[in-house]
């Protein structure tokens, strides 16, 4: 049975990965987290789905800690970081990866020097051990030999994939996706799903949060699947009982229609 | 009438809000700073990286405007000075001139028209890709990675590329006063000598060390809280030089006033 949004929801035995009770954040006078709660299970592939615009990055953003509520509490791994500073937040950090919607390469480095930053900042390793990680995590997201490319030269498909290599560099026990098959092809696509299969396969107790729009991927892929609508948890549950659904607002979302309580895209 | 009363109040209200609010967060960022600057890691591929950057790469402008600047600034005291038959003093006038304000400000300007604009502007790149936000999931603080190197090589390279304004101004002044004015090059030395006293050159050197600082924590804090795109990087940047070059001109005539009082 699909569930209701459930507000001030409370640290069960089952010890989640991520805990967010009644999370508020606006930019200025647009309110964009309204008393966000919901509480992502460890070791589960995780999608937050939602229209354009309704916070879903921002939620992301909240859960690494690049932004901070306005109130609210946020737990990561059983650590109450909401209101910790910013060294328990640098801590918390290295256990996650984060994918961003264009990767976020710094173009000032070569694809190498992308993948290695994490791995120079945290890890002591010589630089032969440093050329076979990359290469490895290269060979991973299916670009062997891409190294000393510049990132100006890459397509937005090998970014999110260079993205995603950066991402696993550290070995994440929380990986985060935000939105990482929007603007590529069918194959890519297919590749990147296949990787977030993958990895929560290799990585025993990993937890993947994906942020997407592609419904199908989400069908395919979600253990759990979290609606967010008008900055609330509006539903959560897994692929079938969304199927299952009746209420209007999530069969529209989930079916793309153009009639619905969601109203037309444009409007 | 009472409406256009209130709104004025209202912008003003919004006005002096923004700058509260805009000067705590600017006080933040030094805080940070000051933070990371005593704190592992020191990053010292970065900083020599910067040195390269803010020194080296500033030393061809600083050469060809200091030479001018002395040249121009010993043409005006010589014809001045001439009307009273005091030529001889110009080298003198002008080392003193630069020691004490020109050299440092000047090297400010250059170094934030230079320096400061690309800080700005590669920052503000930076946090509108996102690039700032990675590095920040990835554990790694910008502020430790790109802002501290920055700081500590503006900082410290100012006074050297002051020090080298001042030399290669005088060498202009000279240059202009005997083939000009026939000043003889003993009376131009044993004038600057009376005249410009090392107190002087520590002056100077210590205003351009809080000139490096002010620059380019102010072009650091333009970029690193830049929003909305190509637009926004641009008002960054421009943002970043104009706030630079106005708080060098305030900071002088304050460290003037203590130095001159002290």
């Amino acid at each position: 049975m699909l569930k209701p949004s459930a507000q001030g929801v409370s640290k069960d035995s089952s010890l989640p990965i991520v805990v967010f009770n009644n999370v508020r954040k606006s930019f200025g006078n647009q309110q964009v987290l309204r008393g966000l709660s919901f509480e992502l299970k460890r070791g589960e592939i995780s999608f937050i789905i939602g229209r354009s615009g309704e916070g879903k990055s921002v939620t992301i953003k909240h859960i690494i800690g690049v932004l901070h509520p306005d109130s609210g509490d946020i737990s990561v791994d059983g650590v109450q970081l909401s209101h910790a500073p910013e060294t328990e937040w640098i801590k918390a950090r290295r256990q996650m990866g984060l994918l961003f919607q264009d990767g976020a390469l710094f173009d000032s480095m070569s694809v190498g020097e992308n993948i290695a930053f994490p791995l120079i900042e945290f890890e002591k390793l010589s630089p032969a051990e440093l050329t076979t990680r990359v290469e490895s995590l290269l060979d991973l997201v299916g670009l062997p030999g891409y190294g000393n490319a510049r990132v100006p030269d890459l397509s937005i498909g090998e970014r999110k994939r260079v993205g995603l290599a950066r991402a696993l560099a550290l070995n994440p026990s929380l990986l985060l996706y935000d939105e990482p098959t929007t603007g590529m092809d069918p194959l890519i696509s297919e590749l990147i799903d296949t990787l977030i299969l993958e990895m929560q396969k290799k990585i025993r107790g990993l937890s993947s949060v994906v942020i997407s729009h592609d419904i199908q991927s989400v069908m395919q892929l979600a253990d759990r699947i979290f609606f967010l609508h008008e900055g609330r948890m509006y539903a959560s549950g897994t692929p079938a009982e969304f199927r299952a659904s009746a209420d209007p607002v999530v069969q529209q979302f989930i079916t793309g229609s153009m009639e619905g309580p969601l109203g037309q895209p444009i409007s | 009438m009472m409406e256009i009363a209130l709104s004025g109040l209202e912008t003003v209200g919004r006005m002096v809000r923004g700058q509260i609010i805009g000067l705590g967060r600017f006080t933040l960022l030094i805080r940070e700073i000051l933070f990371w600057l005593v704190r592992p890691p020191v990053r010292i591929q970065l900083i020599f990286k910067q040195f390269e950057f803010v020194g080296n790469k500033s030393l061809s402008i600083v050469t060809l405007s200091s030479l001018f600047t002395g040249a121009v600034l010993g043409l005006q005291i010589g014809k001045i000075f001439g009307i009273f038959r005091a030529e001889g003093l110009m080298g003198a006038a002008t080392g003193k001139a630069l020691a004490l304000e020109l050299a440092p400000v000047m090297c400010g300007f250059i170094v934030t028209g230079r320096a400061g604009a690309a800080m700005a502007a590669e920052i503000a790149t930076m946090r509108v890709n996102e690039q700032l936000d990675a590095m920040e999931a990835m554990g790694v603080s910008p502020v430790s990675y790109l802002i501290v190197p920055r700081v500590v090589a503006s900082t410290l390279m100012m006074p050297l590329l002051s020090a080298i304004f001042l030399t290669l101004g005088l060498i202009g002044c000279y240059i202009l006063g005997v083939i000009m004015f026939r000043i003889d090059t003993s009376v131009f030395v044993s004038q600057l000598k009376w005249l410009v006293w090392v107190s002087d050159i520590r002056k100077g050197l210590a205003k351009a060390l809080v000139f490096g600082f002010i620059l380019s924590t102010i072009a650091c804090f333009k970029g690193y809280h830049a929003r909305g795109g190509a637009k926004g990087v641009g008002e960054a940047t421009t943002q970043a030089v104009v706030s630079s070059l106005l708080t060098i001109l305030i900071v002088d005539f304050f460290i003037s006033l203590v130095q001159i009082r002290g």
